[in-house]
């Protein structure tokens, strides 16, 4: 399987972790969190570190997915199997119609992302004044007392485990194999130079939407599941900058030049601020730490934590190769 | 001799500024053709035209018999017309191998068959040795190679350099001139943006000579090269 | 809706826009001299709107006063931030720098409240209820100072800008920074100058706010994001071009307020943005056509 290296050593991590938390609900829901933010910065990266379009407004999607399954499950019962398809299918055609719009007038750069940011307040606002989706008050889920494995309703947390590291090990898998493919390229190639891209024939607004679609499917996705697990859904939650910033505190502090770096931020991120948040007396320290960490980190050491380590083996192994061929000059 | 470029009353204004009026000539396949003329005179501008990264305003281009303005560049790209930047452009988070693949996939869709395109290109420019280096590591003779070498792996009929020799060595450029010079054995067209008279002379059988927009003569080169009006845009040029 | 109300609207939207004006003013100066977009320009609004309201509440003074006192202490702010981020920021990617400016900006928040809580803060003076009635409409005493006040600082701000050396040499940094360095001009000097002055508009801006407006650690955000939206409007970098945008912005965010619920009104910024990023994302100033 060398053609999935990373997604394979994702897996085994991850079944790894999952063991060493399984006997703890505390540990199980930091570990789900985890993988939950893990796989958002994954495929937000995947615009902002390999294809160069930041978006601020991702939490559009995430919303688009969350708001699918609890309106639907709310109002007219319906199961994830109608609710999840639905609210991917909606985040994927949002993500093609916003994407449309913005690559056809080339917007990029500052311009991207504060557009991105405005849809998604729009998004935000209009949420927070309708009526049928519970206003700013949010949405809560009908739960029953036993289990009813056909909503995703569990009591334990380990099923709910298993299906974000499923979405999570896929989408390092499919990421993996789309940066081996032609795709990759063209995406990596329209992040370092548009114009050069172009004339190398990439049809730039073609991949790009199709970047930013897969990313937006995938976010999608993460917040249905978020629906589920949680039983409760509002727009500070799942439709706020605050989430879309959060993806990319993972990704700048992981490495935004790597697939994974993205899930090496969360996975060090994600633990940490959840203890300092429930076991720290000042309320709020858990963002002061990112915030510290976004800001420092940008500036100083620009290719993040993943990236930073990746570089340094690298330059190793050249200066190695290089001494060898030396050797056999001499 | 049969013509790979027709290029009509391509004119181009940027508001009130005329870049480009009334530009006509024609390039045969297998030739290797000049554009000429002072800083300023149009010469980027008229191959931002002819790849599709600017718009005319009005006038008309024909590769290979078929309209192509108004195309986007990728397309323009893959019906056969390459282009290099005079400022150049390389992927900078790339290494050379992976910037020529980028180029060699608008021909070979399947990663191996791309990465072999590649890797024959840079063999046949010299280049194998930096494949694995990376694109940022480079010197100004390498990045303009890399230029080379991408606008090759899309496999073109026409290809338009834009100022290859500017800032290299003598010995550099001379390589550089052997290279260009290969390529009509390849069924490669070429035009060049060049500066230099003695390599546009040796190189190029005819040329056409720019001046403000406008085209001043056109035809052989040394006629071209020799004609008074020219003389005098050059060193009106140059005193000023 | 009745043209009472419809008239109310307008006036009161213009007399928001002259704050906002000034506002954006800061943002676009930063952005213009050194093309970097500071995330956390609202934050400092919010530093200066405390600074006003505790000048008010723990000394007694006037905001309108307090300007004189919050205005160089948002300046000193302005080249620390240079000194401290922007600096750096110059030498890093574009992505690289929103996320450190974005990084400011939410611990700039967050400090905020773990100083001062989360409480919505307001100067209540007694004038803060006094209006003035100019025909059928009434303006609150508070908000024609606000807006007198603003409109002075921005004259005096396009004086400086468009008459001085210090201006000319501002904007030949803005034009080329090469071109600036090139002839002797101390760009670094240049750079923290401007964040300086572009930080320095809040120390006006936030005392007269928080007259007006309850101030929390959260009130940055929505002031950054509207003053991207004016100044997208009016062309990033263009002063004039901030002016038209804050009109714009202030006049149908009153209007759409009187007309429908009060979410969506706060939506009508970022609507606008979205037309005009569609439609001309250089702005509507701006009539150079680029290739
Ligand atoms: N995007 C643009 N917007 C406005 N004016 C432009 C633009 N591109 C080029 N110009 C103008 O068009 C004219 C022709 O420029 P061009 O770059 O084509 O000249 P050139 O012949 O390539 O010169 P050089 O020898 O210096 O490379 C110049 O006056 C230039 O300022
Ligand atoms: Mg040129």
């Amino acid at each position: 399987m060398s053609n999935f290296r990373t997604a394979t050593i994702v897996a085994g991590v991850l079944l790894v972790a999952f063991a060493a938390v399984s006997g703890d609900r505390y540990f199980m829901d930091i570990f789900i969190f985890t993988c939950f933010y893990g796989t958002l910065a994954v495929c937000w990266n995947m615009m902002a570190g390999l294809t160069g379009l930041m978006s601020l407004g991702h939490a559009l999607f995430v919303g688009i997915g969350a708001y699918s399954v609890a309106w639907g499950l709310s109002v007219h019962g319906w199961s994830p199997l109608v609710t999840w398809p639905l609210g991917v299918g909606l985040a994927v055609a949002a993500a093609a119609a916003i994407g449309m719009l913005c690559f056809r007038y080339g917007l990029r750069g500052y311009f991207f992302a504060i557009a991105t940011l405005a849809f998604g307040e729009v998004a935000f606002f209009t949420v927070s004044a309708t009526e049928a989706l519970g206003r700013s008050d949010g949405m809560i889920m009908p739960i029953s007392a036993e289990d009813i494995p056909g909503q995703l309703q569990f009591f334990e947390k380990w099923p709910y485990a298993l299906i974000i590291m499923t979405i999570l090990i896929g989408t390092i898998a499919i990421g993996e194999a789309l940066m081996k493919s032609r795709t990759g390229y063209y995406w990596r190639a329209l992040r370092d130079n548009e114009q050069a891209a172009e004339a190398l024939g990439v049809n730039a607004r073609a991949f790009k939407l199709r970047c930013f679609m897969l990313s937006a499917g995938i976010s999608a996705l993460c917040g249905a599941f978020y629906a589920n697990y949680v039983a409760f859904v509002d727009p500070r939650s799942v439709l706020g900058v605050e989430l879309s910033i959060q993806m990319l505190v993972y990704s700048i502090v992981g490495g935004m030049s790597l697939l994974w770096g993205p899930l090496i931020g969360a996975a060090v991120l994600v633990p940490f601020s959840i203890l300092l948040r429930d076991y720290s007396a000042i309320p709020g320290s858990d963002i002061v730490v990112y915030a510290v960490l976004l800001a420092v980190l940008a500036l100083v050491l620009p290719q993040g934590i993943a990236g930073w380590f990746v570089a340094r083996w690298q330059r190793r192994r050249l200066a190695r190769r290089a001494s060898r061929t030396a050797e056999v000059v001499s | 001799m049969t013509s790979l470029l027709e290029v009509q009353r391509v004119s181009k204004s940027f508001g009130g500024l005329h870049a480009l009026s009334d530009v006509s000539f024609e390039v045969g396949a297998g030739e290797i053709f000049a554009v000429i003329g002072p800083n300023g005179a149009g010469k980027t501008t008229l191959f931002n035209c002819l790849a599709g990264a600017a718009t005319l305003t009005s006038g008309a281009i024909r590769l290979g018999g078929q309209r192509i303005d108004g195309r986007p560049p990728h397309e323009i790209c893959r019906r056969g017309l390459a282009r290099t930047f005079q400022l150049v452009k390389p992927f900078r988070g790339m290494t050379v191998l992976e910037n020529v693949k980028v180029a060699a996939f608008s021909r070979y869709p399947s990663t191996k068959q791309a990465t072999a395109a590649a890797r024959a290109v840079l063999d046949r420019i010299g280049m194998a040795g930096l494949a694995e280096h990376d694109a940022e590591t480079l010197n100004v003779a390498q990045l303009r190679q890399l230029e080379i070498a991408r606008a090759l792996a899309t496999e073109p009929q026409l290809l338009l350099l834009d100022e290859m020799l500017a800032g290299l060595t003598p010995t550099e450029s001379t390589a550089m001139c052997e290279r260009i010079r290969q390529l009509p054995r390849a069924g490669i067209a070429v035009i060049v943006v060049e500066h230099s008279i003695p390599v546009v002379t040796s190189l190029c059988a005819r040329a056409v000579v720019l001046c403000f927009g406008k085209v001043l003569t056109q035809g052989s080169t040394c006629e071209v090269i020799a004609n008074p009006r020219v003389q005098e845009a050059y060193l009106g040029n140059a005193q000023s | 809706m009745s043209f009472e109300i419809f008239l109310q609207a307008i006036v009161g939207g213009l007399a928001n826009a002259a704050l906002y004006a000034l506002i954006a003013v800061g943002l676009t100066l930063v952005f213009g001299v050194m093309r970097i977009i500071n995330f956390a320009h609202g934050e400092f609004l919010m530093i200066a709107m405390y600074a006003g309201y505790f000048a008010w509440s723990l000394l007694g003074i006037d905001p309108i006063v307090a300007i004189a006192l919050v205005t160089p202490v948002l300046m000193v702010l302005g080249a620390l931030l240079y000194s401290s981020v922007m600096r750096f920021a110059l030498r890093v990617p574009e992505i690289n720098q929103m996320a450190a400016t974005l990084g400011l900006s939410l611990l700039l928040q967050h400090l905020a409240l773990v100083a001062f809580t989360g409480d919505n803060m307001l100067v209540t003076q007694a004038r803060a209820i006094a209006g003035v009635e100019l025909g059928p409409v009434v303006v609150q005493v508070n908000q024609l100072i606000a807006c007198g006040i603003s409109i002075v600082l921005l004259g005096a701000l396009y004086v400086v800008l468009q008459r001085t050396d210090f201006g000319l040499i501002m904007r030949a940094v803005a034009q080329s920074r090469d071109g600036a360095a090139l002839s002797g001009i101390d760009v670094t000097g240049v750079y923290k100058w401007a964040v300086a002055v572009g930080i320095g508009t809040l120390g006006v801006a936030g005392p007269l706010l928080v007259s007006l407006l309850y101030v929390n650690p959260h009130v940055g955000a929505l002031f950054t994001l509207k003053a991207f939206v004016i100044v997208i409007l009016g062309g990033l970098g263009s002063f004039t071009g901030a002016l038209v945008g804050a009109l714009v912005v202030g006049l149908a965010e009153s209007i759409a307020g009187a007309w429908f619920s009060a979410s969506i009104a706060a939506a009508v910024p970022f609507v606008i943005l979205i037309l005009i990023l569609l439609t001309r994302p250089e702005g509507l100033m701006n009539r150079s056509v680029r290739a």
